[in-house]
């Protein structure tokens, strides 16, 4: 049977880049560093409650460690922060005009569909592991990824050069409203 | 735009830096992290004094009522059955003071003066649950929110104003939830002078949809029992017709998005072939169901495929 610290270095080892990039995404890099350590130091604390799928959970502890930060710090939420920023730059390609709207856009989702979408568009996880890490149900996931799609193709249909480009049509318009789910 | 390029879009304006983990944790800082925090101590024994404070809300779930075919009546008296003998054992235990026999929150001593509360009645009014928290010394809140048959009186998050994720779920209810575990107690230390939160099941009224929801096919849900899980879409119709279901399908999509992800699920009102195979179902809502399904059978060793068929 492995020992705690045996379970701890295997769990530590093999989810440490996610986590980083997961924190990385989302905040400054001083934050990130802290925020990335209290996180395992958390996995490290609560091992025993570690389920066998890891990294939702993790990602789940990270979320709380952000938000906790933020709290402290008194910041605007920083994933918006991250998102505003000017200076980030894109993976791809993308043009500066056309990065500018999706990032508007997504600053413009509720909280908890921006968390959903990130966590599925930017850390790779299944519906079901983003409902683990975000402590709601799959269904919950996947109503607030239907709202986040929803808005942000009602709102790049109003700004993107992409469309256009692509010669699409623009979806029908929706009613643009906060769900009523969200504050749960 | 299709999803796809909506998920290339999202992408797109993912920070490149975040990739850059190495610059941020060197080989050398990262192993001096790990032994940093692997000379702390870890555990249980560190409740209460540890470190590092994140906000920390347990994710948690459970089971009991309606539904309406005779032949999956026994599976939900046995999981009531099983609610109603763990509360039952948690009254006999030594209460912390005399209990009222109306009492709605159930208060024993627990290890290390701790206390242990179980909602016994979770159709009470929300004032008269914060009112027995408060009897108790405690700044506790609870709110009640709608949730599937078998989740309800069950506890479905925690957390507390000082972010340390001291009020503990104790499991122990039948049901099953997809983050392990049937959740329908409550550690509280004894010294807590926090604000505590605590969010419990209860049922849906008509027009509400579930904020929490376990598989549809788990014991104390709709379609326990009823064979559908891993059926084909075409054996479903009579079943999910008989119950006066609005069913949303979410099928299996060939492939890989653009960012090497899975391509997910279409959603859709129209079944999907005939000859795909149900996986995993939801009630989003009393009376409305999201089915997901794959062009593959259903593997009989899937996780909790035996457990949902418990009592069938």
């Amino acid at each position: 049977m492995k020992s705690a610290e045996q379970r701890f270095e295997e769990l530590y080892e093999t989810h440490f880049a996610r986590v980083s990039g997961y924190v990385l995404a989302r905040t400054d890099w001083h934050s990130a560093a802290e925020a990335v350590a209290q996180t395992f130091e958390v996995a490290w604390r609560r091992l025993p409650d570690v389920p066998l799928e890891p990294l939702p959970w993790l990602l789940g502890v990270a979320r709380r460690v952000l938000a906790d930060q933020r709290r402290a710090q008194g910041r605007r939420d920083a994933l918006f922060t991250r998102l505003t920023q000017t200076n980030t730059t894109p993976a791809d390609e993308t043009d500066d005009e056309l990065g500018e709207s999706i990032r508007a856009a997504i600053a413009q989702l509720s909280p908890l569909q921006q968390e959903a979408l990130l966590l599925i568009s930017w850390d790779g996880l299944s519906e079901r592991e983003a409902a683990a890490a975000l402590g709601c149900s799959r269904g919950a996931v996947a109503l607030r990824l239907h709202r986040a799609r929803r808005l942000l193709r009602v709102a790049l249909s109003r700004s993107s050069p992409r469309d256009k480009a692509l010669g699409q049509k623009s979806p029908a318009a929706v009613p643009v409203h906060a769900s009523t789910e969200e504050h749960a | 735009m299709n999803r796809d390029d909506l998920a290339a879009l999202v992408r797109s304006v993912r920070p490149s830096d975040a990739d850059r983990v190495d610059d941020l944790f060197t080989r050398t800082r990262r192993d001096e992290l790990f032994n940093e925090i692997v000379r702390t101590p870890n555990g249980a024994q560190t409740v209460g004094s540890r470190r590092v404070r994140p906000g920390w809300g347990a994710r948690l779930r459970a089971p009991s009522v309606g539904r309406s075919r005779p032949g999956r009546r026994l599976a939900m008296l046995s999981a009531v059955a099983a609610l109603a003998s763990v509360a039952a054992i948690v009254i006999t235990n030594s209460p912390v003071h005399p209990q009222d026999a109306s009492a709605a929150v159930v208060f024993r001593g627990g290890a290390g003066g701790d206390v242990v509360a179980t909602v016994v009645d979770p159709f009470a009014a929300q004032a008269q649950l914060d009112a027995e928290f408060a009897a108790r010394g405690f700044d506790i809140t609870v709110t009640l929110v709608p949730v599937s048959p078998s989740l309800v009186g069950t506890v479905i998050y925690t957390s507390d104003s000082g972010g340390t994720g001291a009020i503990q779920a104790l499991q122990g209810g039948p049901c099953i939830t997809e983050g392990g575990g049937c959740p329908i107690g409550l550690r509280i230390p004894a010294n807590f002078s926090d604000a505590g939160y605590i969010t419990l099941g209860r049922p849906a009224k008509p027009g509400e949809t579930y904020q929490s929801q376990t598989s549809a096919f788990a014991p104390g849900e709709l379609l326990h029992c009823s064979g559908l899980l891993g059926a084909q879409v075409g054996a479903s119709e009579s079943v999910l017709r008989a119950d006066k279901l609005a069913v949303t399908w979410r099928a299996k999509l060939t492939g890989s998005g653009p960012d090497g992800t899975s391509a997910g699920y279409s959603a859709s009102s129209t079944p999907p072939p005939a000859d795909d195979y149900i996986w995993d179902a939801l009630m989003t809502a009393p009376g409305t169901v999201m089915i997901w399904t794959e062009p593959q059978p259903w593997p009989d060793d899937a996780s909790h495929g035996a457990a949902f068929n418990r009592g069938c």
